[in-house]
């Protein structure tokens, strides 16, 4: 009997970890800041959020870590190496029962004159979720060469990673420009370039999945999904010598045509394929009667020298045509910021849902803004067309935003970190288009980002996981079917060497 | 009882052999083949088998078919770093397959198969003295045996739970080894035809095989179908990379070795069967058992010794010598490197794969000027010109090359081509916290250094830098950080394609102390027989430390002025007598020669084929003996 008590005993321990643990409240208060990693402090986060672990950067013999809100139970860990792993269930019924109110972390650490504790930390908990699921590439910092290029669907309640395509599994295929109709996870758009099935791209609709005979640049869907506008580029990547980012990369010519699902076909207007010109980028509004894009003129002749002459002085213009879908027709381009009166280049419009904010970048020049630290965030409020510079950019690039399906949430790119890797953060948007301070995609692993060399590229925010199934994307890629289509111009593009997947990236 | 007692010398005998033979294997990988210069190749010269001691790795890698055996094999590969547990690895290894073969053999009942279990041992040596690493086929190999092994050792109920039973097996097999788990299949399957009445068996168990393997391959892994059966087996492209036809052929005779034994055995035995039995001969059967285990008794040690003479016999020196020699460069040991290039260009096996660590080392150890021309050089060699860069093995070399300049943008660049194609190699992690420390980005060479703090090797080395960073974040007192950042490049360029020259000259330019891009840029221009721009750098030679004049760079002063017949501003140098001497005696055996230069080399090559004179004559050099 003692020793069934014994075993009982001993199991207990062993399952119910937190039963016995206690925050030192008599500890020595200091007005000191301890430093977190990754920074959650003073973010606004959502209640549907995964458990924001973390690491406590100060060395000591022991921690304890209280987290509370106004109601519901706190949830204290204390362990002798300061990594922070919050236990799911506890975190989600305190995210629950706090929407609209702060969420305080108070740490302590033992020293060797006892216990002592430092300033709380803060963070706000909007009753706003976010997008239950977040899409994005996860790859090395790669240069010219891949073999293991990935695109992942990523659970942000919970820290669930599935894989939507690895490269490695296809003959080291590249695969980007994955994209979604109104954060619609049904409604995949991904391009694909392998040496033993060529390049393509994949739609994936619901549970089923078909090859398109061509690969596309940057896509956007129309909100009515009956269309999609992409772009055709001819992108080289270049080097400096002496700048802390090496990589660059420039746009020799490009264009934007879209692709109606229900003929089949691929369609341009002058507007959208100037030969003098280079278009880029496009994106919907959600009405679908506009669409957004970005332009700059050709400032050299010969199309194929890489880098080319004045390629550090290509900036973009952020212009809008009008489209009618009923008639099929388009309307003018009018220019909402020209680069000239910036002297920035202009890249990477998204528009909120609700239709009330454009986010775009603004970097020093070109069309790749995750290599030009330069690159910003700025926010226009569509009704006033004013806009401002994002109080969340750092030194470092940020760049591929993507709202949230109600608006409320944007999730971008950003090196801020370490000034290289890139890795996914989250900002809150108020109705009024404040933006607070973001934080980083949530890890199980406290230290996760200390040791990770992937970057996080991309991040598109989707309503729930991807339907279509790893089978049925896999293949439509290796199938033989695929829809062929013919471009309605010339030059644009050169077609991708089939014979071997180390070329330049295009 | 008394029989038992004969037999006992001879099972005494046997086990002896057996241990004398495993304990060569250990001495001779341990002293001979040095397991380390394998691991210093790793990420150059053949795939980096990973190791990765996270979760998410294990997890990742083992539900792919084949992963467990990846995960040893990548855990083992870590261990060849120290060459004592390499070869205790390797030896362990081979142990295993002889204990495993021999017991699925000594199901045949024969006394001469007991002869082969030595067999997949010995090859394991003879490719490791090929200097290959598919050590992961072989793993697999084991594990697909040790399982076939096994289950034949379950005891036979009905066709049913026999065939759940092997579903099992051949699933755990699959993620295990691997294609290689159709060893299992036809060991179990040609066990069966033999021993059950009932020929469904096999039929059943050769169905449930393949539809459990495309299910697991196809559905499962989303494999493509020759992928499905072929990963990891000699087939797999991968798991072979690198490795020499003999180690394939090996690799083949390993596979197949007990499947096709037992079969052989089988068909034998149906053939005999058949045949109509004739009368058994009179011979005493006590005197032919004694004859035999006599026989057995002195084959076994000479076949044994027959067959590890051949495996020592295929050696490859050749690839041996180039392993050392990026080992020496791996360890920065520049004069072991050249003694050892010297030795080896002496034996005739100057390979051209060593030449750009031998330059390297020249110019490290401040020779360049000096001996360049003792090593055959070619100006396409030097800095890589002309060759196709999507050759992976040229990546860490160039990452490698671009540091030494002090261009640390296209170091940086080559170091991440290298990562992307070979893996978190550590030495990849390593020297890429070392170009961002350079490049005074702290906190990004620091997720490569806590990355690295996983790896149980380099972990020290990496919380020594760590260390060390927490009290001089930039590294400022390191010499070798502060001396590569007074050599970076300062002007920022936009480059895709590098014309070397223009390129070396632009280096040396916006930093007139970077010795070693100095150094490169002379080589190039006496390689290249442009001996005006000699002359015209010859007064920056002392702003680079020399106390004389580089003897090459006289060489081609000297040529210079007997071309223009005319003195030469040597900026206060003075040229040594003896060259002047040289020069002399190599234009008077050409005119004796009566200005026949082909004639002259045979004669020059001995007393001058290290000197720039004699390049300068016929665009070769490195033929003094």
């Amino acid at each position: 009997m003692n020793n069934l008590l014994f075993i009982i005993l001993l199991a207990g321990s062993i399952l119910i970890p937190g039963c016995s643990k206690s925050y030192p409240e008599s500890a020595k208060k200091t007005d000191q800041v301890i430093n977190i990693f990754p920074d959650y402090s003073s973010a606004t986060i959502p209640y549907n959020v995964a458990p924001l672990n973390f690491k406590i950067n100060r060395k000591s013999n022991a921690y304890a870590v209280k987290i509370h809100s106004v109601k519901g139970n706190s949830i204290i860990i204390t362990n002798d190496t300061g990594h922070i792993k919050i236990p799911d269930k506890a975190w989600k019924n305190l995210l629950d029962a706090n929407k609209g109110n702060d969420l305080s972390i108070d740490i302590a650490i033992q020293e060797d004159d006892g216990w002592k504790s430092f300033k709380t930390i803060h963070n706000t908990i909007t009753s706003d979720p976010i997008d239950s699921h977040i899409a994005y590439r996860k790859i090395l910092p790669i240069y010219n060469y891949w073999s293991n290029v990935g695109i992942y669907d990523r659970c942000i309640e919970n820290f669930d990673e599935d894989a939507i395509f690895e490269g490695k599994r296809y003959g080291n295929s590249c695969v980007n420009c994955h994209t979604f109709n109104s954060n619609n996870p049904a409604t995949l758009f991904m391009g694909i370039r392998s040496s033993k099935y060529g390049s393509h791209t994949i739609l994936a609709e619901d549970k089923r999945a078909e090859k398109i005979g061509s690969k596309w640049g940057y896509t956007s869907w129309h909100p009515s999904g009956q269309l999609a506008s992409y772009s055709i580029n001819k992108v080289r990547m270049f080097y400096h010598s002496a700048r802390k980012e090496v990589r660059d990369v420039v746009d020799l010519d490009s264009a934007i045509v879209y692709y109606s699902l229900k003929d089949k076909k691929v369609k341009t207007c002058d507007d959208l394929s100037d030969k003098k010109r280079l278009e880029t980028y496009p994106t919907w509004s959600p009405d679908g009667k506009y669409m957004y894009y970005c332009s700059a003129p050709i400032l050299w002749e010969d199309r194929d020298t890489v880098p080319p002459v004045n390629y550090d002085k290509v900036k973009y213009d952020l212009r809008r045509i009008s489209y009618d879908i009923e008639t099929d027709t388009w309307g003018k381009h009018e220019t909402i910021i020209k680069a000239e009166d910036v002297n920035k280049s202009i890249l990477l419009p998204r528009i909120s849902p609700d239709g009330k904010f454009l986010v775009f970048c603004m970097c020093d020049y070109g069309c790749f803004p995750i290599y030009s630290p330069s690159s910003d965030l700025y926010i226009m409020n569509l009704e006033t067309k004013e806009y401002r510079k994002l109080e969340i950019n750092s030194k470092y690039s940020e760049s591929w935003h993507s709202f949230s399906s109600n608006s409320r949430w944007l999730a971008f790119s950003s090196k801020m970190i370490d000034g290289s890797l890139t890795r996914s953060f989250f900002a809150y948007i108020d109705t009024d288009g404040k933006v607070h301070k973001p934080f980083v995609l949530p890890q199980k692993d406290p230290c996760y980002y200390e040791s990770c060399i992937y970057t996080y590229n991309v991040p598109e925010m989707i309503t729930g996981p991807i339907p279509a199934s790893h089978r049925t994307i896999s293949a439509a890629i290796r199938g033989s079917d695929q829809t062929d289509i013919t471009l309605p111009l010339t030059g644009a593009t050169k077609k991708a060497d089939h014979t071997s997947p180390w070329k330049d990236r295009e | 009882m008394e029989s038992r007692r004969k037999q006992l010398p001879v099972a005494i005998g046997h086990k002896l052999t057996t241990l004398v033979f495993f304990v060569f294997i250990f001495f001779w990988i341990w002293k001979k083949v040095s397991t380390d210069l394998l691991y210093h190749s790793f990420g150059v010269f053949m795939n980096y088998p990973h190791f990765i001691p996270e979760w998410e790795f294990i997890s990742k890698t083992a539900v792919y078919p084949g992963g467990i055996s990846q995960i040893i094999n990548g855990f083992c590969s870590q261990l060849f770093y120290y060459p004592l547990i390499g070869a205790g690895v390797i030896t362990f290894i081979s142990i295993l397959l002889y204990f495993i073969t021999k017991s699925l053999l000594s199901l045949l009942n024969k006394n001469w198969a007991r002869g082969l279990a030595y067999l997949p041992a010995c090859m394991l040596l003879m490719t490791y003295r090929l200097y290959d690493h598919p050590l992961v086929i072989y793993i697999a190999v084991l594990l697909c045996l040790s399982l076939a092994r096994l289950f034949l050792i379950i005891p036979y109920m009905n066709i049913v739970i026999h065939g759940i039973i092997f579903g099992f097996f051949y699933l755990a097999g699959y993620y295990a080894a691997g294609g290689n788990v159709a060893i299992f299949l036809l060991i179990v399957c040609i066990y069966e035809i033999k021993n059950r009445e009932t020929r469904l068996a096999p039929i059943v168990l050769l169905l449930t095989a393949a539809s459990l393997q495309s299910m697991a391959g196809k559905y499962l892994s989303d494999m493509e179908w020759d992928t499905c059966f072929s990963v990891l087996t000699v087939f797999d492209r991968n798991a072979t990379s690198s490795c020499s036809k003999l180690s394939i052929y090996l690799l083949y005779y390993i596979t197949l070795l007990v499947p096709a034994v037992l079969l052989l055995q089988f068909i034998d035995n149906l053939i005999r069967s058949r045949k109509p039995t004739k009368p058994k001969s009179v011979k005493q059967p006590e005197k032919v058992n004694k004859t035999y285990s006599f026989l057995a008794f002195l084959l076994h040690p000479a076949l044994i010794s027959g067959i590890l003479f051949l495996s020592i016999y295929y050696s490859q020196t050749s690839k041996k010598g180039v392993f050392e020699i990026q080992a020496m460069s791996r360890m920065n040991e520049w004069d072991k490197l050249i003694q050892k290039g010297n030795e080896l260009r002496l034996k005739g096996l100057d390979l051209v794969v060593n030449l750009f660590e031998i330059d390297r080392a020249l110019c490290h150890t401040g020779q360049m000027g000096s001996r360049f021309f003792a090593f055959q050089q070619s100006g396409q060699l030097l800095l890589f010109q002309g060759f196709e860069t999507s050759e992976f093995t040229l990546f860490d070399k160039k990452r490698k090359l671009n540091y030494d300049l002090g261009d640390m943008n296209a170091a940086e660049h080559w170091a991440y081509e290298t990562l992307e194609t070979q893996g978190p190699c550590p030495y990849i992690l390593y020297e890429l916290a070392k170009i961002h420390i350079i490049k005074k980005q702290p906190e990004l060479a620091k997720v490569f250094l806590v990355k690295l703090q996983k790896d149980f090797i380099w972990k020290e080395k990496a919380s020594a830098f760590l260390f060390k960073m927490e009290s001089d974040p930039l590294l400022e007192k390191d010499p070798e950080i502060s001396s590569k950042r007074t050599q970076m490049i300062k002007n920022n360029y936009a480059i895709k394609d590098i014309r070397i020259i223009e390129y070396l000259e632009q280096i040396v330019k916006d930093n007139p102390s970077n010795r070693m891009a100095f150094e490169y840029l002379m080589s190039l221009y006496l390689l290249t027989h442009k001996r005006e721009k000699i002359i015209e750098n010859i007064g920056h030679i002392k702003e680079m430390g020399y106390d004389k004049l580089p003897r090459h760079y006289a060489e081609a002063v000297i040529i210079h002025m007997s071309k223009l017949k005319q003195p030469v501003n040597l900026n206060e140098w003075q040229i040594d007598q003896s060259i002047f001497q040289q020069y002399s005696q190599i234009m008077n055996t050409i005119k004796m020669m009566n200005m026949d230069k082909k004639a002259a080399f045979s004669v020059l090559a001995p007393n001058a084929g290290d000197s720039y004179f004699f390049y300068s004559l016929y665009n070769v050099s490195g033929l003094k003996p």
